[in-house]
């Protein structure tokens, strides 16, 4: 189930609402129990084949973290259970990729081609599965005592906001949450701003600008102009932070309505000067993750310059995998591996000379075309999408641009850039983890913008169900 | 004080918004306008065990809910209007 669908919007939420805080605070583990139904509800709505084996890998995680915290073979239980969390992430996210890849090269040689049946990739396995690993080394550590109440460790995995697209929860920052969680109005209505913001981030933005990225992306690369080129990385650029932002917003939103306090996961990433900065605030619970679970294990910087510079391509090899099995990931992290360590080599007093507005402008250009190869289908086209971005040949050729935007569309881009470069504006009207600092006035307007923002994303939505001119009815 | 009831007013609103199409949907004490629509609404689907462990029943739910939730008429209709009025745009 989708946050931004009208079944999860006019009928999943308000009820699950409604009966959550129908039961009184002081039942908090009735409350756990009610949240952790709801949370498989949703989650067999949107993948009902993957439920068994979310439900056998959170009881298989739940005994091995105790075995972690009572035996003294730490060790292998935990090589046991990260072990099978990634066996299971491998099999389904990256298996029909390693075969497909095989069985090009065993046509090359000459011999017949692998057969295999493609697996459906089970809804948020990458998301789940790193915080049951976040958990489990905790548990190693001692960060976290185990949690012995299963409903709550069921719960921190398929909390149902956070379930498929994060942020990704580290166990050790939620785990007394599941015992007593702070229950206002002023969170709950921090919780309807942050909700109501992240609807328009997907619905009136994303969804908006989106349509004119995929369409761009369709033209084959010979087809397509400079300008078109720019217009399509530009839209996609905006929709992929606005989407995911978006998705981010709405999940922290509905779990403050309930009194969990989720990480952030994005902090204004197109304003960066470098791209060092832009990975402190792009998807931050996934860099938090990887840096205190890969890159601090492997040695962080307290290894010689080489293997710091290894440990950093390990560490983007690793991001751009996570987010599919392909190429064009994989290239994506190799790309922002090599920039960040290109970064590294050159002095910093070479770098700070540069004006903070080129030094944003040229980050975000270098961010940009990293996209395209995260949007394209192939390396081959995302190759020859950047050929065209820088192809001035064809400079003059606007003609298709009127075609591919409209009014509607280059309101919400402008709205997009406003939103992304100008975070004074923004972030007064954002919630506040110390809500209280603001003026009346701010809160007031803050309280109004969410809601005609709540409004106007419903109605949008809703042109989305309406099908006016459906042949098969004639 | 005045904080605070602002911030309950602005809960129930939000509350309000998303429970009434629902309550709308089951009860229709508001008659609504018909939309011209060149094709059957969806209706209700039969729950049945087998549609749900594949997922057909949840697909037949969505479109059911995307085609009969409740102000649909009204809210397709401003949606129209504000993309003809404002933004000059038709689908």
């Amino acid at each position: 189930m989708s946050f931004s669908t009208i079944t999860f919007l006019f009928g999943f939420l308000g009820l699950f609402l409604a009966i959550y805080h129908a039961v009184p605070r002081r039942f908090i583990k009735t409350r756990n129990v009610f949240t952790l139904l709801a949370s498989y509800l949703f989650y067999l709505w949107g993948a009902p084949g993957f439920v068994p084996i979310l439900l056998l890998s959170t009881v298989a995680d739940y005994l091995l973290g105790l075995l972690i915290a009572t035996t003294k073979h730490k060790n292998l239980f935990l090589s046991i259970a990260v072990g099978q969390n990634l066996g299971l992430l491998v099999l389904f996210k990256y298996t029909g990729f390693l075969l497909g890849e095989i069985s090009k090269l065993f046509t090359v040689f000459g011999f017949d081609s692998l057969v295999w049946t493609q697996i459906a990739l089970p809804l948020g396995i990458s998301f789940f599965t790193f915080q049951k690993i976040s958990y489990l080394v905790d548990v190693y550590r001692g960060t976290s005592p185990p949690q012995r109440d299963f409903i709550a460790f069921a719960l921190y995995v398929a909390l149902f906001p956070k379930l498929v697209a994060g942020p990704i929860v580290q166990y050790h920052q939620i785990a007394d949450q599941f015992i007593a969680r702070e229950d206002t109005i002023r969170g709950f209505y921090e919780g309807v701003l942050r909700f109501c913001y992240g609807l328009g981030k997907k619905v009136l933005i994303a969804d908006t600008i989106g349509t004119i990225a995929d369409r761009v992306f369709q033209i084959p690369p010979a087809g397509l102009t400079m300008p078109v080129a720019w217009l399509g990385i530009l839209c996609y650029t905006f929709q992929i932070y606005f989407d995911f932002a978006g998705y981010s917003d709405m999940a922290i939103g509905v779990g403050r309505m309930i009194g969990f306090n989720f990480p952030e996961n994005f902090n204004f990433p197109y304003i960066s000067s470098s791209i060092q900065e832009f990975w402190r605030r792009w998807h931050m619970s996934l860099t938090g993750w990887l840096r205190n679970y890969l890159y601090i294990p492997l040695g962080g910087n307290r290894v010689s310059k080489v293997r710091n510079y290894f440990n950093l391509w390990i560490v983007f090899l690793f991001t751009g995998l996570w987010h599919g099995a392909n190429w064009t990931f994989l290239f994506w992290g190799i790309f922002h591996g090599s920039l960040l360590t290109i970064q590294r080599l050159v002095p910093s007093a070479l770098t700070g000379r540069i004006p903070k507005l080129f030094a944003i402008a040229g980050t975000f250009i270098l961010v940009l075309i990293g996209w395209v190869f995260f949007r394209s289908n192939t390396i081959s086209d995302a190759f020859a999408y950047i050929l065209t971005l820088g192809d001035f040949r064809t400079f003059f050729s606007t003609q298709d641009i009127p075609f591919l935007i409209n009014n509607k569309q280059w309101v919400f881009l402008g709205l997009a850039a406003v939103f992304s470069f100008c975070p004074y504006w923004t972030e007064r009207l954002k919630f506040n983890q110390k809500g209280n600092d603001t003026s009346h006035f701010i809160d007031y307007i803050r309280g109004f913008v969410a809601i005609i923002i709540l409004i106007y994303s419903i109605i949008v939505l809703s042109g989305a169900t309406y099908n006016p001119f459906i042949y098969q009815g004639f | 004080m005045r904080r605070k009831v602002y911030q309950s007013a602005i809960v129930v609103l939000f509350l309000l918004i998303i429970l009434l199409p629902l309550l709308q949907q089951i009860t229709g004490i508001f008659p609504e306008p018909r939309l011209t629509e060149k094709r059957q609404l969806i209706p209700p689907p039969s729950l049945i065990l087998d549609s749900l462990r594949s997922g057909e029943f949840q697909n037949q739910f969505d479109r059911y809910m995307n085609d009969n939730y409740g102000f649909r008429s009204w809210i397709v209709m401003i949606n129209n209007q504000i993309d003809i009025g404002v933004f000059r745009v038709t689908r």
